[in-house]
């Protein structure tokens, strides 16, 4: 082997991974905390809405605090993570940020860990200032592994609708139809999975149009954790999130399909 | 752009104290590519050397950006490949030895130039230093700005900085002054002559004819995704160095080549064009042999000239082509 081709091999080296993935981690943080129509939404929406219906209109007190507070946290969880992904994606799509990512030598599955890396520390915080209305508002008192158990529900709630907000970042046309999209889906899906109130308050068949929509599921299982309901809908409740999460990886595999064919 | 450093000396900063990326040549063979029925690029072959620049010149579907487009691996060949120093351009090596500047491609508002460039940064394994990118771009002013507030100007010299962080050995810079006034075009030119001294090898697709001149060491021309005409600035401004004769005449090609002067012909329909270095003697010879000659007119060729006459070239041959 000659002198040059060792140099070259020696200087053509790749940067280290874990470095990359840090950085845009990093940057990930600063850009969502630095865009007002991001970090204002997504962690204004759930903390007021649930001070008003589960705190503030609470009523009889602690039971309907707690209840909200269990589908609150995944009202938070799909509006980070469909922010984060849906619009943010779109919006960098359409203005050739992700060409550069392409063009340089960094792998793009960095800037997807990244991006579903501030997406959960957003829920995370959104959830900690639900506890904080719960615990000291509405004298919600749970036990540590309760807390626990719903820190991780709605961390892992992120990540499927993460998947979903890719989806749609992917497929729509310009970044602003993504915005109304994303928005289109969220809040049928909050509203009608129960999120906001809980699904007994609507007409009978509205419980029916509620077993088909992810929302609910995860609904379900917060209201699980907290006691609510019983180990027994459990398994259905996992098993519609599990097919869930499936159809979402189809539909962000067919969306990055949709934007590869012409290339 | 605002304020012009002097960088001669960064040349010698870049050339010596970080080794080159050695290697050689980002290389066309019988490159195609096709979207749907329209053949954007066609059977190119091509290679661009390290410490050159040579600009794309084309008018718009030329295929200039698939072209570079394909380097960069941003666009599938149909057919053919495309390498970069023996790497096919797409993959993670290939990618780490082009800097890029794409056309109307914008970075995130909401992070300032300081935190785009040490981003980037982290893509290489030697990166070029922090201080030397910020001073070669003149960015010491506007480091903690975010790139949203930044001038035009200014956002064009902070994608050059990311084009240039990772110190590699070639540049892709696709349109990179449309927008620009004359004063930022010139900086701009200045800090590409910087690049090319320190050996970078310089792509640039261009429709400014005045950029191409003044910065190129060689111009490739490209029409219909061919390539049409591929030489010194000279050179191509050579091609149709002296006269322009645009006329209908009845005198067959190998008439019209014997005239003094003749240099080539172009077909454009009916008409002819002849480039001539002598246009006088050209045309009072060819009345003295008796050929009709109508609708005559006689210009001045420039590379302006040069640059459309090829193209009109292309479409003419074309059409001999369909109809053949």
């Amino acid at each position: 082997m000659s002198d040059t081709s060792m140099q070259y091999n020696q200087i053509a080296g790749r940067a280290p991974v874990g470095r990359i993935i840090w950085a845009e981690c990093k940057m990930e943080l600063l850009k969502a905390w630095r865009t007002p129509g991001f970090a204002l939404p997504t962690m204004l929406f759930p903390t007021v809405f649930y001070t008003i219906f589960g705190v503030v209109l609470g009523g009889t007190g602690v039971d309907r605090a707690t209840y909200m507070l269990a589908t609150y946290g995944i009202f938070a969880a799909m509006g980070t993570s469909l922010f984060a992904f849906g619009v943010a994606i779109a919006n960098e799509r359409d203005r050739g940020w992700l060409e550069i990512k392409r063009a340089a030598p960094m792998p793009f599955s960095a800037l997807l860990i990244a991006k579903l890396f501030m997406a959960m520390v957003f829920t995370f915080i959104v959830t900690m200032m639900l506890f904080a209305i719960a615990a000291y508002g509405g004298g919600v008192r749970l036990t540590a592994f309760t807390w626990l158990s719903l820190v991780g529900l709605n961390l892992f709630t992120t990540i499927p609708f993460a998947v979903l907000g890719l989806a749609i970042g992917l497929r729509a046309k310009a970044a602003s139809s993504a915005a109304a999209l994303t928005q289109l889906i969220y809040f049928p899906l909050s509203l009608l999975g129960g999120l906001w109130v809980p699904i007994s308050v609507f007409p009978k068949a509205f419980a029916t149009i509620a077993l088909a929509l992810p929302s609910f599921h995860f609904g379900e299982l917060a209201l699980t954790a907290i006691g609510i309901r019983t180990a027994e809908t459990m398994l259905i409740n996992i098993a519609a999130v599990g097919a869930f999460s499936i159809f979402v990886i189809f539909l962000a595999h067919r969306g990055w399909r949709y934007i590869d064919k012409d290339r | 752009m605002e304020n012009v450093p002097n960088l001669s000396h960064l040349a010698d900063a870049v050339t010596g104290n970080i080794p080159l990326k050695t290697g050689n040549v980002i290389e066309y063979r019988g490159v195609s590519k096709r979207y749907g029925d329209k053949l954007a690029v066609d059977a190119l072959e091509l290679s661009f050397s390290a410490g050159a620049l040579t600009a794309l010149l084309g008018e718009n579907g030329a295929g200039k950006t698939t072209s570079v487009s394909m380097a960069l691996g941003l666009v599938r060949p149909t057919g053919g490949t495309v390498r970069i120093g023996g790497d096919i351009a797409g993959s993670p090596a290939a990618r780490s030895r082009v800097g890029a500047m794409l056309q109307s491609a914008e970075l995130p508002e909401q992070l300032t130039v300081a935190e785009h460039i040490r981003l980037f940064q982290t893509y290489y394994a030697a990166p070029m230093p922090f201080a030397d990118v910020v001073e070669m771009m003149g960015l010491e002013d506007i480091l903690n700005k975010r790139y949203g507030v930044l001038s035009g100007g200014q956002k064009r010299r902070t994608q050059l900085a990311l084009a240039l962080c990772g110190n590699s050995e070639f540049i892709i810079l696709d349109e990179p002054t449309v927008g620009l006034d004359i004063e930022a075009r010139h900086a701009f030119w200045q800090v590409i002559r910087t690049l090319i001294s320190a050996g970078r090898g310089v792509v640039l697709t261009t429709h400014y004819l005045e950029e191409a001149d003044a910065l190129a060491d060689r111009i490739v021309v490209l029409a219909g995704g061919r390539i049409v005409a591929d030489g010194t600035p000279a050179e191509i401004k050579a091609l149709s160095g002296g006269k322009l004769i645009d006329m209908r005449t009845d005198a067959a090609d190998s008439v019209l080549m014997a005239l003094p002067g003749a240099e080539k012909i172009i077909h454009v329909g009916e008409r002819i064009q002849l480039v001539t270095s002598d246009a006088e003697a050209a045309l009072r010879q060819l009345f003295a042999q008796g050929h009709s000659v109508v609708d005559l007119s006689v210009s001045k060729a420039g590379l302006e000239t040069a640059f459309l006459s090829l193209t009109q070239q292309h479409k003419s041959s074309k059409k001999i082509g369909e109809a053949a």
